[in-house]
């Protein structure tokens, strides 16, 4: 369970670049919640996943995984307990590494003597099964290195490696953004399912309103940091895309504006 | 055959050099200054010790003073955040006044009349003879650091600094403690380099503070040639072709000067050519690229 309290950062304080990304966000999330993350340009979206991860500290408020307070916990300590991707496919995987390398580093992370063979027969087996349930072909290419995969192959394999370890949370910066529509579809298809399998509370940030409102149980919208919509259950069931934009500029009293987000595709 | 003979010998014991330079060039992909000096250090103290009656001990205090001055600038471009250049030169920097304190402030140590772990060896194994000895003792030491460096890279530990060299950015938001990773990828690179210094102040019979000099030219020059022969490949194979690179460029300097074109002192303006050129390779191949596109771009139009 994630609780964010009063979350608030503003970056460059004090100068004329002043921009105040997060401005007291509130929200929890419960187990086996999928929420999806709509916004404009610069409305904090990606900021707050920052300040979860744990890129930078935010100025007020708190924030708590499964009860732990983990606000100024260093990245790669709280970096066990989530797993998160980008959209930028390369930005997940050892290039001159191979698959079997890759997978091991994030499988055995913190979990072995240092010491002790990274590729462990037990361990690649059970990657490897992991790994063929993808349905890609991935399994047969253990010992390839990843720099030679496509950009859906290699995050397909970022999404195995950010929850092969059993985090306590999933956060997706728009993580099939980058890909064309049909392997961007596959991707989703196994996030969707991981997150299912394993309970795991998710956040994803998209562009896409459609699968906004298609994928997980919750929908949250975003503005001049602020939550300004928070949607779930029977209310969110029968919206629709058109309805989710006139709730918007109802809101916001003007026009949704990202250059990139797709009403319909 | 003389000069095939002493290019061997000294390429297996600057190999070791070269597998320390291929650590943190290749591996943790930023060129490491603090080669220069701890180079120098693993020389001063092996000889130091030397003197003191334990050749053998030398090496491993070498290696182990080594691993401090690499941890150093492992330190000094984490924990303090400078640029990791200006982090091997205030390191080696700082490693010439200890190296001199470790020398007795002098700048040149002799091994002449010392027992050196060569000495030992011509005594206990008269049948191989000396080249047979300085080439034994070479491999030996070249295959065993080897080995240990081949697993310490396949274990949790080795791939964990593998991947921070080679995306640093998937690393940080992994649960792998990058800044601890630089540091013993940084400690482990220049154990072995100072490991190299070590024999070669036995072998060549006496200690120097000038050393160093140059000595990272010469490490990149063999990781560079071994890779022409072997390609970039893994961490085993790309340690092997450091060792073979480096007895290839010890043929290479030794035939240079047996010709006559150059004089000795030469040697570091061609190592330092040997690597620009190596390097610029594949700007020049994009250049060429290029300048054929726009070729046949004309005669198409």
């Amino acid at each position: 369970m994630l609780e964010i309290t009063g979350l608030s950062k503003t970056f460059a304080a004090g100068t004329v670049n002043q921009h105040t990304a997060l401005d007291g966000i509130n929200l929890t999330l419960r187990d086996g919640d999928f929420v999806t993350i709509l916004g404009s340009n610069g409305a904090g979206k990606s900021t707050l996943f920052g300040a979860i991860a744990g890129v930078f500290w935010p100025d007020q408020g708190h924030i708590r995984l499964n009860g732990e307070d983990i606000t100024y916990q260093p990245e790669h300590r709280r970096a066990r307990k989530i797993g998160i991707l980008f959209q930028d496919p390369m930005k997940g995987t050892a290039p001159d590494m191979t698959i079997a390398e890759n997978l091991a580093l994030a499988y055995t992370s913190g979990r072995r003597f240092p010491l002790a063979r990274a590729l462990q027969k037990k361990d690649v087996a059970y990657l490897r099964d992991q790994l063929a349930t993808f349905g890609m072909g991935l399994e047969d290419r253990m010992k390839m290195k990843v720099g030679l995969l496509s950009g859906g192959q290699r995050q397909a394999m970022t999404l195995l490696m950010a929850t092969v370890a059993r985090p306590s949370l999933l956060l997706l910066d728009e993580h099939t953004a980058a890909l064309d529509p049909a392997t961007a579809e596959t991707v989703l298809g196994i996030t969707t399912r991981i997150v299912k399998e394993q309970r795991l509370p998710t956040m994803m940030i998209t562009h896409n309103m459609r699968s906004a409102l298609e994928l997980g149980n919750r929908t949250l919208m975003m503005e001049r940091g602020r939550i300004i919509l928070d949607i779930a259950g029977e209310e969110r069931a029968h919206l629709q895309v058109e309805d989710l934009l006139r709730l918007y500029s109802g809101r916001e009293g003007k026009a949704l504006d990202n250059d990139r987000m797709l009403l319909n595709d | 055959m003389t000069l095939f003979v002493g290019s061997l010998q000294l390429g297996l014991m600057y190999g070791l050099l070269a597998m320390g330079v291929f650590i943190s060039f290749r591996i943790l992909n930023t060129p490491d200054l603090t080669a220069e000096g701890s180079f120098t250090l693993g020389v001063a103290v092996s000889a130091v010790v030397t003197v003191a009656g334990a050749p053998w001990l030398g090496l491993l205090v070498a290696f182990g003073c080594g691993m401090v001055a690499g941890a150093v600038t492992g330190l000094l471009q984490t924990k303090v955040g400078i640029h990791p250049i200006l982090a091997g030169i205030l390191t080696m920097s700082a490693l010439y006044t200890v190296n001199l304190a470790v020398m007795n402030a002098s700048s040149n140590v002799s091994l002449i009349g010392k027992e050196t772990l060569f000495q030992q060896l011509f005594a206990a194994l008269p049948g191989l003879g000396k080249d047979g000895v300085r080439l034994l003792v070479g491999l030996a030491l070249a295959l065993i650091t080897l080995m240990v460096l081949n697993w310490f890279f396949r274990t949790h530990a080795g791939l964990c600094i593998r991947a921070t060299g080679n995306n640093e950015a998937m690393v940080r938001s992994s649960s792998i403690n990058t800044t601890v990773m630089k540091i013993l990828g940084l400690a482990v690179s220049n154990g072995c380099i100072a490991l190299s210094g070590a024999v070669i102040a036995q072998v060549q019979g006496y200690a120097d503070i000038s050393s160093g000099i140059g000595i990272l030219v010469v490490g990149l020059a063999s990781v560079i040639i071994g890779e022409a022969v072997f390609g970039r490949r893994g961490v085993g194979v790309g340690l092997v072709s450091a060792i073979v690179g480096s007895v290839l460029y010890r043929i290479l300097i030794s035939l240079a000067l047996s010709t006559n074109i150059f004089p000795t002192y030469f040697l570091k303006l061609i190592s330092a050519v040997i690597v620009a050129v190596a390097l610029s390779l594949p700007t020049v191949k994009i250049e060429l690229q290029k300048r054929r596109i726009r070729r046949e771009g004309r005669t198409h139009a």
